[in-house]
């Protein structure tokens, strides 16, 4: 059996599109028919739970209570893929929990596959957040996200300066999300589907709907832009992972 | 063309569309044809609206639209079949490409001018149109007026790079050319492209066809009153020729397809 895995979306800033790179990947791992769940933290409305009810639940991260609805379910949970959409300016805070409960420490020991998707901004605040969450991060896999979500030109970083941030983490893994056209991010947030439903010209309740072509076509043309990077940084390989074979790695290692 | 899982996954979701008509090999599609180069001044206009004549004859339906913001000549030469278009906009888009898409067995034409030949083909390009259409049973045909400039034969080259699964079709004008031999420069990539010939038409004649107010699928059925005899004679006898390249093109498309159909 798979180990469970978790992924984090977050960022410390608000609007720079956490939550649609937490719908990506929901889609991209339904597409890989990977089973999934995802824990909206911008509670007590949540985003990601309108696009996803069924896989999805509001959590909040403040509360322990939520937190061992998360975290004690990991083994148990049908799902082998956990990610959570960590709300804004919650992403250090989660991960000093999450380093408070152990769970970065069973990560190190290979029971969980643990990954973090930093969503990044365009101002040089984005690096400073980059050294302070890599101060929890551990052996995660740590994902830096460029989200063009409203052509953001990440020109305020000098290739000098930002060099020097992303050394202090390692294996840092860089991802590029393009932006997506306007008309059609609207519309698919109107229609409340997932992007998939979108370009399937489906209703959330899977009746046909009647989705402009063109913008489904953007979506796609997108999405298949986006997948392409996950595709690139192994994403399936990296969640599907065996508990089984990283316990006799280590043990191999040992001995 | 999908590679990837990934690719495959996303184009077999936007496939499944309601009601796609089915293509075989035999049954025939409806023609959807782009009059396309990025010159100007190379008989676009012209061509569209001869093609737009050719498929009204037979009582053809054709629905035009004239991508030529700020002149659409088109759509004042034949107002009754022609919308006017653009694409600087996403609704733009949605009203140019939301309607083309649909197979409601009408021929469409697009007279693409040359300052949206870019945009227009890389619109296509993303949102797949090329390939969604003809899973919608079209059959689309890009009619490209040629000239020996080098831009115009790299762009037609392109245009078959770039969509495999359209017929890329070399125009060879003999208005335009003036005497140039170009059929070496436009080589042909499938049976059925073969390139058409569109015969000179004499200035005289230009001068009257220019101000008919009826197409000239009528001036085959009955002659102009306002032309002299003769002239009328010699356009419908042009128009005949012309008429008769486009049947040819449509019969090599149909024999094409037979071929492949007897193959497989």
């Amino acid at each position: 059996m798979a180990k469970p895995a978790v992924l984090i979306v977050g960022a410390d800033k608000g609007g720079v599109g956490k939550t649609t790179v937490s719908r990506t990947l929901l889609d991209y791992f339904a597409a890989h028919q990977i089973p999934t769940r995802a824990f909206d933290t911008e509670a007590p409305k949540g985003t990601l739970k309108r696009f996803y009810p069924d896989v999805s639940e509001i959590v909040d991260m403040n509360l322990v209570p939520d937190q061992m609805k998360i975290f004690d379910t990991l083994s148990a949970a049908q799902a082998s893929v956990t990610v959570i959409d960590v709300r804004a300016g919650l992403l250090s805070p989660t991960l000093q929990s999450l380093r408070d409960i152990g769970f970065i420490e069973a990560a190190k020991k290979g029971q969980i596959t643990f990954g973090v998707f930093h969503i990044l901004g365009p101002t040089i605040t984005s690096l400073d957040e980059i050294a302070e969450t890599a101060s929890y991060l551990g052996d995660a896999k740590y994902f830096m996200v460029k989200n063009f979500i409203n052509n953001t030109h990440y020109f305020q970083w000098d290739e000098q300066t930002s060099a020097s941030y992303f050394k202090k983490v390692k294996d840092a893994v860089e991802i590029s999300i393009p932006k997506l056209n306007e008309m059609a991010c609207e519309q698919v947030d109107l229609a409340s589907v997932p992007y998939l439903s979108f370009i399937a010209n489906k209703k959330l309740s899977g009746d046909p709907a009647s989705y402009s072509f063109v913008l489904r076509g953007y979506v796609r043309h997108w999405l298949g832009n986006v997948w392409a990077e996950y595709d690139r940084i192994k994403l399936t390989d990296l969640v599907s992972a065996r508990a089984q074979t990283d316990t006799i790695q280590r043990a191999q290692a040992a001995g | 063309m999908p590679n990837s899982y990934s690719d495959r996954v996303l184009a077999a979701l936007y496939d499944n569309t309601p009601a796609p008509v089915p293509v075989s090999n035999t049954t025939r599609q409806t023609p959807f044809y782009v009059i396309a180069s990025p010159r100007a001044l190379c008989g676009k206009t012209f061509l569209a609206l001869l093609i737009a004549d050719y498929l009204c004859q037979d009582n053809g339906r054709v629905d035009a639209y004239d991508l030529n913001p700020g002149e659409y000549a088109l759509a004042a030469c034949r107002p009754g079949v022609t919308t006017k278009a653009d694409l600087a906009t996403t609704p733009a888009q949605i009203a140019l490409f939301d309607r083309l898409i649909v197979n409601d067995g009408k021929a469409k034409l697009i007279d693409l001018g040359y300052a949206l030949f870019e945009r227009f083909f890389a619109v296509c390009q993303e949102i797949g149109f090329v390939d969604a259409a003809r899973r919608r049973g079209f059959e689309v045909i890009i009619l490209f007026p040629a000239e020996p400039h080098p831009s115009a034969t790299a762009a037609y080259d392109d245009l078959q790079r770039r969509f495999p699964t359209a017929v890329v079709v070399a125009v060879l004008n003999e208005a335009i050319l003036k005497g140039n031999r170009v059929r070496e420069s436009y080589p042909v990539d499938r049976e059925s492209a073969v390139a058409l010939q569109i015969p000179l038409m004499p200035a005289v004649l230009k001068a009257y066809a220019e101000r008919l107010s009826q197409s000239l699928t009528h001036v085959r059925a009955q002659l102009p009153a306002n032309m002299p005899m003769g002239h009328a004679l010699e356009l419908r006898s042009w128009t005949r020729r012309v008429f008769l390249e486009f049947r040819e093109f449509e019969l090599r498309l149909t024999l094409e397809k037979l071929r492949t159909s007897l193959r497989t």
